[in-house]
């Protein structure tokens, strides 16, 4: 006796799109709002994920953004205590100007050192050869 | 009645072809996650220490104690070397980069890169 066996096309469909739905949300909430700044050349890059990333803008004048708003260390250190409150294991993206003085490098790695926040990325782009 | 037949008759039919549509949007699926496991950002990771943490304990003469000055010149032990030269001192355990406040980001960037390039993954840095 042969058996039939039917594959329900239409539920296929509502579960894919609804799938794709889910993932362009996902890739539309993942956006960081960017600052402009010229990050220093290096030679070998490695590439780190974005998995728990924050990110840290400097501008070459020493301004600090984060979130996409310009801040001071100390709303700064504010921030970064609301992020670790909901997540231990934030990763800090520092963003900075290849022409930033090191003084203001320098404050933000004691803010990290504060803040416990063990795990740091300089971000920078490959040297065009 | 013969009217409403002949309306039934000419009204047109739409094909609409589920199995093709839910093969592209299968494929569209694929498309953005795949695409989503690619975001990365470039760069150099680093693991700053714990605050009151205990100091690790590295002997002197492996360590390499480093200056930048405010032009992002580099010296060791008072002679201007360059960035190069470190490959010379990929036996050592340890870094120690005194950086002046006003040296420009860069040249720390390109100093620590030459230092991992030759495994000295254990740098630190002081304000001067």
């Amino acid at each position: 006796m042969r058996r039939n066996i039917t594959i329900p096309i239409v539920t296929m469909a509502d579960i894919a799109f609804l799938l794709l739905i889910f993932l362009l949300l996902i890739g539309i909430t993942e956006q960081t709002k960017e600052i402009p700044v010229k990050l220093p050349e290096i030679r070998e890059i490695s590439k780190i994920g974005l998995k728990k990333a924050q990110h840290i803008f400097v501008t070459k004048e020493g301004n600090l953004f984060f979130g996409g708003k310009k801040m001071d260390l100390a709303e700064l250190e504010l921030e970064l205590e609301k992020k670790t409150a909901i997540n231990k294991e934030v990763v800090i993206f520092i963003h900075s100007d290849e022409e930033t003085e090191y003084q203001y490098i320098a404050k933000i790695i004691e803010l990290l050192k504060r803040q416990y926040l063990k795990n740091c990325v300089f971000v920078c782009q490959k040297q065009k050869t | 009645m013969m009217k409403r037949l002949k309306k039934l008759r000419n009204r047109k039919t739409i094909n609409f072809s589920l199995p093709s549509m839910s093969d592209i949007s299968f494929l569209l699926i694929i498309f953005f996650i795949i695409n989503i496991s690619f975001i990365y950002k470039q760069g150099i990771k680093l693991t700053v220490p714990k605050k009151g943490a205990p100091p690790i304990v590295v002997p002197l003469k492996e360590i390499i104690i480093l200056t930048l000055d405010k032009s992002g010149n580099l010296f060791l032990e008072g002679k201007k070397i360059k960035i190069e030269d470190l490959r010379l001192y990929s036996a050592k355990k340890a870094a120690v980069i005194k950086i002046n406040k006003f040296c420009k980001y860069r040249n720390l960037v390109s100093v620590i890169e030459e230092l991992k390039k030759n495994k000295i993954d254990r740098i630190s840095l002081k304000q001067i």
